[in-house]
């Protein structure tokens, strides 16, 4: 079955066309991979699933258990009800507050409450309080932040932030979770470890995972699928092994002769 | 941001300490003004830090919902028949709930505004209305100004000093811990991260438009609140108070205070309110006109050169410097030896 569904999406700004009629497709609880050369427009794919970007056209249908939404029907902030959630290219925390706090924000469409009872804090509010940061805790514990829950986002090494903001789409219970190049910045073993943990969110917490990536080692190794675009358009899809032997995809990254 | 037991007691301990202060030491009745200023003030404060400090969004225009709360509650309370006390308590409370619709309404058009624009449409909005209060005379009683009743709850009355200003000191307090309630659940935290990426609040299901629009009508609530104590304890208001100087005020009390720090709303309102007082006194000085003015804006200066965090954080600045001092002077004990 198909989590998610594109369909002939394309979008341009002024003259240049960045994504031309693509369509793919993701199965669910697989890892999809979303590669392509510099400006290519992975992330501008991204921007539109998550909806911070209206596409011109094509349709991008997102399938929840046998639900089906129309994602271009929702706003930004909807996105995430629906259960699709996201990472940032550039680590995007909220550096002024603390690992806890910052995961606790995954968790803002599912807590309950509003200005009264908070406000108030009317007893329903300390419970609920607690009910979230009980979850937050678990994932501190999946992702092994464990100790480091009162200590400021900002403050920690780069690594660590991007696992945060992981932790953070985590939370929300997804069922698909988009990456906007998770390895960027990381050296090799972190890369490998990041390898791992992309493969236990898969296998334990049953999420399906589409991500955009420039580290091939990341991709090859994590990727069951590979769809790769160049210049908005899509050049190949296919096993991580067929992608390798694409003549095109060689000439897209290595720069071909022109037949 | 959760208090600890012992932080909360400490607080509650400095809380009545201040209110039973002004009792101990028998202030004037000037100082004693200047002191329910500064409660007022504070509440004003109080919301203008949600809007600012927490929620990242700028307004050029808050003392307009200061002067319609001070407005509504005079109108009400002046037109209602005596009923005991109640009036006051209704006129208090719609005080701070007219401007919040209001600030509904205008937020509804201006937080589709960012920045520069929303801090130009906000002065614009500032203006209209105070044009508003000078020529709706039906309502305002024009240049003429308009005269209000001292608080009378059920017998009490809060005509002394003394008395007001455990009243606003009570209404304070709970407002606070109000904020400090908000600030600490959901609708804080979605606030703070609205302020700190707005992508990331985005993708995490915080509608920007609804958490601005709450940011602004709460800090319009307050500003309101504060104008309706205001009117009943100075009993008189005419529109010139509520100009473009009282809004600057405002962002300065702040600023200067503290960003994001409800302490730091205290602070500010009391920095820029009791300063130009003492000032006053000081020959020479006392005599330049306006000298508050431009003492506010050095002191708005030096803070964001070097305590961007404002008074409330102040010791965060200072602990580490004391610690150097010692460092080095035991180093020069050490190298005398």
């Amino acid at each position: 079955m198909n989590i998610l569904t594109v369909k002939d999406l394309s979008i341009s700004f002024g003259g240049l066309k960045a994504v031309d009629s693509l369509s793919f497709e993701v199965k669910q609880n697989s890892i999809y991979g979303l590669i392509g050369p510099n400006g290519a427009g992975k992330t501008t794919v991204f921007n539109c699933i998550s909806r911070f970007y209206t596409p011109d056209e094509g349709e991008i249908i997102f399938r929840n258990d046998t639900k089906e939404h129309n994602l271009l029907e929702y706003k930004t902030y909807q996105v995430i009800e629906k259960g699709l959630v996201r990472t940032f290219q550039n680590v995007e925390l909220v550096k002024t507050m603390t690992v806890l706090d910052n995961i606790l924000i995954g968790l803002h469409s599912k807590t309950k409450g509003n200005i009264f009872t908070e406000g108030l804090r009317l007893p329903g509010v300390k419970k609920e309080e607690e009910r979230v940061k009980d979850k937050v805790m678990k994932i501190i514990e999946f992702l092994g932040l464990t100790g480091l829950e009162n200590h400021l986002a900002a403050s920690q090494p780069y690594g660590i932030q991007k696992l945060i903001e992981l932790g953070r789409t985590l939370v929300s219970e997804p069922k698909l979770i988009i990456l906007d190049e998770p390895a960027a910045g990381m050296n090799h073993s972190e890369t490998e470890e990041l390898a791992k943990l992309i493969k236990r969110i898969r296998d334990e917490l049953n999420i399906t995972i589409l991500l955009v990536e420039h580290d091939m080692s990341l991709v090859m190794e994590v990727c069951e699928k590979i769809c790769v675009i160049n210049f908005g358009k899509k050049i190949a899809e296919g096993s991580p092994l067929e992608i390798q032997e694409n003549i095109e995809v060689q000439k897209a990254y290595l720069g071909g002769e022109e037949a | 941001m959760n208090l600890s037991k012992k932080q909360i007691l400490i607080y509650s301990g400095i809380i009545l300490i201040l209110a039973i202060l002004p009792f101990l030491l028998g202030f004037g009745r000037s100082t004693m003004t200047m002191i329910n200023t500064v409660v007022i003030y504070s509440i004003a404060a109080l919301g203008f830090n949600i809007l600012l400090g927490y929620a990242g969004q700028i307004s050029l225009g808050h003392a307009a919902f200061m002067g319609l709360g001070a407005y509504v509650s005079a109108y009400i309370t002046n037109t209602l028949p005596d009923m005991g006390g109640l009036e006051y308590i209704l006129g208090i409370l719609l005080a701070g709930i007219v401007p919040l619709a209001i600030g509904l309404i205008l937020g509804l058009i201006a937080l589709r505004l960012e920045g520069h624009y929303l801090a130009i449409a906000t002065l614009g909005f500032g203006v209209t209305i105070q044009q508003v209060f000078k020529e709706w005379t039906g309502f305002t009683n024009g240049f003429s100004g308009m005269n209000a009743k001292a608080i009378n709850l059920f017998g009490i009355s809060l005509r002394s000093r003394e008395s007001f200003y455990i009243f606003s000191l009570v209404i304070l307090v709970l407002l606070s811990i109000f904020s400090y309630n908000l600030i600490r659940s959901k609708i804080g935290r979605g606030l703070i991260a609205m302020r700190d990426s707005e992508h990331a609040a985005q993708a995490m299901g915080i509608s920007l438009f609804k958490y601005k629009l709450i940011a602004f009508s709460l800090s319009a609530f307050y500003a309101g609140i504060a104008g309706g104590l205001y009117i009943h304890l100075i009993r008189f208001v005419e529109p010139n108070q509520w100009g473009v100087e009282l809004s600057l005020n405002l962002l300065a009390m702040v600023v200067i205070g503290g960003l994001a720090s409800i302490l730091g709303s205290v602070l500010g309102a009391a920095f820029i309110t009791v300063i130009p007082e003492i000032l006053k006194e000081i020959p020479l000085i006392g005599e330049i006109r306006n000298f508050s003015m431009i003492l506010t804006g050095v002191a708005l200066i030096l803070v964001i050169m070097f305590i961007p965090h404002g008074l409330s954080r102040i010791t965060y600045k200072i602990k580490p410097l004391v610690k150097k001092t010692r460092r080095n002077k035991k180093l020069e004990d050490q190298e005398v030896v």
